[in-house]
């Protein structure tokens, strides 16, 4: 569960393993990498798209920073 | 199914609610014009103690929800935040503290993260020093500044909330630059609501149509400039709305206020609305009077509905809108919300926006000057 003043977003799956690696040590490279290589029967460049792309709404929301 | 005692399936039937809104106090060094809080307030010695706040605390991280905000009056006036902060924190609750400020020192600001805390939403009247003091009803425009600086040197989420109105609205550019400055991650610009305070001195607050849309084109071109980088939320004024809020999410549905001596409220204003009773926290558990108390069953669900928001498509999203401003403006705390445009009674709620745009202040808009003759927010004795 990811907790900001006016709401709360449940993280279940994929969400949840990117936003658990947000640890503010990881670069989100380093994160794209760890995802690679736990669903590596996907398509790299998509998964790194993805990665971006869920941070990306999570950086607009003001949760998130990188 | 057949098998589920009875109080489990009240329970399955109303979730938890998402967060608990502590008023811990109604004292303030503040006198803002719009004041949330009711007009009769609760003195200091009515308050809850530390010890039964601190079970309210722990039986709502047991029941499930997820927040608490801390507000007020002003919530640093209780000496026993740090205590409570810390306490929420241990019920598994994501601290949040509305305040002015007043009352923060670096220590207790310190202590405060320390002991939990995670989000901080700092007001300010406006951005302009004599105006906001102004509407303040004190000297406090220039420690808020100071503070801000102060707030970003902790590990806090740190949001910006001004209040804007007929007398700010215009200065909308430098309250976006003064959050900007402040290095906010949000800044939530919101137009008053009126109830209480803010109702006896809505001639005053009510913004023209001009300045609405000029401050809505201000706010679209700021949220685009700074996205990712400050989020901006803004809540225009419902009088103009072509359909109502969902005031609080819907009644009883998302939010529990506990006001300081210790009744459970669906909102804020809910206590004008007569007849209601409220449920005490030192008589009942906070999961019973969800559950049960009648206060928040009165206008919960559709079964309470009039026409038209009984058959409206809409009524899923706004909850037939809000109860204690049906209340105020027709005298009817169970008709539809008089802001929507499909409500019998919206004549009312026009009457009072085309005085805002016909009378003689707003042909020199910005008003040239601010009225003398504000009700200030007064303090419980």
């Amino acid at each position: 569960m990811l907790l900001f003043p006016e709401g709360a977003i449940r993280l279940r799956g994929t969400g949840r393993e990117i936003l658990e690696r947000c640890d503010g040590q990881r670069t989100v490279e380093q994160i794209v990498a760890d995802l690679q290589l736990i669903y590596s029967a996907g398509d790299p460049a998509r998964i790194a798209e993805d990665v971006r792309s869920f941070l990306g709404q999570l950086h607009q929301k003001r949760v998130v920073d990188f | 199914m057949s098998e589920a005692p009875p109080s489990t399936l009240v329970r399955s039937m109303v979730p938890a609610p998402l967060a608990l809104i502590a008023e811990l106090t109604h004292r303030c060094p503040l006198h803002c014009v719009y004041c949330s809080n009711p007009l009769a307030m609760q003195n200091a010695a009515s308050e809850l103690s530390t010890a039964e706040w601190m079970r309210v605390l722990e039986q709502a991280g047991q029941f499930g929800l997820l927040h608490v905000h801390f507000t007020g009056g002003e919530p640093l006036a209780r000496r026993d935040l740090v205590e409570l902060t810390a306490r929420a924190h241990a019920a598994g609750l994501y601290v949040n503290l509305i305040t002015s400020g007043i009352g923060l020192s670096e220590k207790r600001l310190a202590a405060l993260a320390e002991a939990g805390l995670e989000h901080v939403q700092l007001s300010f009247q406006g951005a302009q020093e004599p105006l906001a003091d102004e509407i303040a009803g004190a000297r406090s425009h220039s420690f808020k500044l100071r503070l801000a600086r102060l707030i970003r040197r902790f590990k806090l989420g740190f949001t910006v909330n001004v209040v804007v109105h007929r007398q700010n609205l215009d200065h909308l550019p430098a309250i976006i630059a003064m959050a900007e400055e402040l290095a906010a991650d949000r800044l939530e610009i919101a137009n008053v609501q009126y109830y209480g305070w803010a109702l006896r001195n809505r001639g005053a607050l009510m913004p023209t149509r001009q300045q609405l849309q000029q401050s809505q084109a201000t706010v679209s071109a700021a949220q685009e400039r700074l996205a990712g980088q400050m989020r901006i939320d803004y809540v225009t004024p419902d009088y103009y709305a072509h359909y109502p809020k969902a005031c609080m999410g819907g009644w009883g549905r998302r939010l529990m206020l506990i006001d300081p001596k210790g009744q459970a409220l669906p909102c804020h204003a809910a206590g004008v609305i007569p007849g209601l009773t409220f449920d005490n926290v030192l008589e009942h558990p906070l999961e019973w009077i969800w559950q049960q108390s009648s206060a928040f069953q009165k206008f919960r669900g559709e079964a309470w509905m009039p026409e038209p928001c009984r058959s409206c498509d809409r009524r899923g999203e706004d909850f037939g809108g809000c109860r204690c401003q049906a209340w105020l403006v027709t005298g009817d705390a169970a008709a539809t919300d008089p802001v929507c445009s499909l409500a019998p009674t919206h004549g009312q709620v026009e009457e009072v926006v085309d005085r805002a745009n016909d009378d003689l202040a707003s042909k020199t808009s910005p008003p040239a000057s601010v009225p003398t003759s504000w009700v200030y927010r007064s303090n419980p004795r």
